[in-house]
């Protein structure tokens, strides 16, 4: 069944089919939230939540773009906030208490082009990158953690995030110059 | 090409978004400048990472938990859901609310002066700030165009 069969008839009451929408979307919506709120305990609460959300604006979804697409802007928005009221909850940064000379292998390992994906997977390394993520303002944490994270293209972000292309291109740019500059100068640059 | 340019163009190439044209101009600017080169290759590790990091898998009972708390709570369908689009209407409310304040003040303090018996002069010469507005001249006393008529009516504004 088509999801805009799906959402007309759990609108007229057939509510249980919902939970073919949770089976069909919640392994993405899951990740999405895993990776945006730096990997907390909670994430599964929140996707929790998130579905709760999404099934009681069901009466708003007007059929004029794809379910999906709809859906996916409430994720984000539902993870951004619920993140922003969690943020307590969130590994902090320890980017500019890491040891000096952690911090200077990590810089020099970044830079040079003969790491192989193995090497870029060790923990410590994943740590630090993903902690300078988690500094990053929302909406650029957002469309790193779709583009880079989760694979999305350009095309798919702008419609998850209600933007042009153009713009996805330019928070994306904005957004990995940024994260290198709180790798390389600690995040201290304003 | 000029390295403001080859920053611009870094990203799209990791993200295999760049023109044959644009990536081999690009390319080219690395062979001359060895700072953009190495701004490309710690971005292009930085999203490696990233494309690395850990997932977890959901619970199996995922789906069953939140369809129980749907039933189990009751949950009715409704507009309390955070879209892109709410902060905007909640601004315009918000727009409403604050134009309809000052309105009230506005009101008040016409009604106050002249309850508390202004007279005509003090009010001539509130007026006279705002005939600028509403006769297009500075002054009633600079124009030989506004007649008694229009200048007693507008003067029945504010007394």
């Amino acid at each position: 069944m088509e999801d805009r069969e799906l959402i007309e008839k759990i609108i007229q009451g057939q509510e249980d089919l919902f939970s073919i929408i949770i089976d069909k979307y919640k392994n993405k919506v899951f990740s999405i939230i895993y990776s945006f709120c730096g990997q907390t305990s909670d994430c599964e609460d929140i996707a929790q939540n998130v579905f709760i959300k999404i099934f009681k604006a069901l009466p708003k979804f007007k059929f004029e773009s794809e379910f999906s697409t709809w859906m996916y802007r409430i994720v984000i928005n539902e993870t951004i906030t619920i993140s922003k009221k969690k943020k307590h909850n969130v590994l902090p940064l320890d980017i500019n208490n890491s040891e000096d000379e952690e911090k200077s292998n990590l810089i020099d390992f970044l830079k040079s082009n003969d790491n192989t994906e193995r090497e870029l997977m060790q923990k410590e390394t994943q740590k630090m990158v993903q902690e300078a993520l988690g500094k990053l303002k929302d909406n650029y944490k957002m469309v790193l953690t779709l583009r880079d994270i989760e694979d999305y293209s350009y095309e798919e972000i702008a419609k998850m995030m209600d933007a042009s292309v153009e713009n996805v291109k330019i928070w994306i740019f904005r957004a990995r110059n940024r994260l290198k500059e709180i790798l390389t100068e600690g995040g201290n640059l304003k | 090409m000029n390295c403001n340019k080859a920053q611009e163009l870094i990203s799209q190439y990791i993200d295999n978004e760049l023109s044959a044209q644009s990536v081999s101009e690009l390319l080219k600017h690395f062979e001359e400048c060895d700072k953009c080169k190495q701004d490309y290759i710690m971005l292009k590790n930085i999203k490696t990472v990233l494309s690395k990091a850990p997932k977890k898998e959901l619970s199996s009972d995922f789906t069953a938990s939140v369809m129980n708390k749907i039933k189990s709570e009751n949950v009715k369908k409704d507009d309390n859901v955070v879209m892109l689009g709410s902060f905007f209407n909640s601004f315009k409310k918000k727009l409403v609310m604050a134009a309809g304040f000052l309105f009230i003040v506005a009101s008040s303090s016409f009604f106050f002066m002249h309850e508390t018996g202004i007279n005509k002069q003090n009010s001539e010469n509130y007026a006279s700030a705002g005939m600028e507005y509403y006769f297009g001249y500075n002054s009633y006393y600079d124009s030989d165009d506004i007649d008694d008529d229009d200048y007693e009516e507008y003067i029945s504004m504010f007394c």
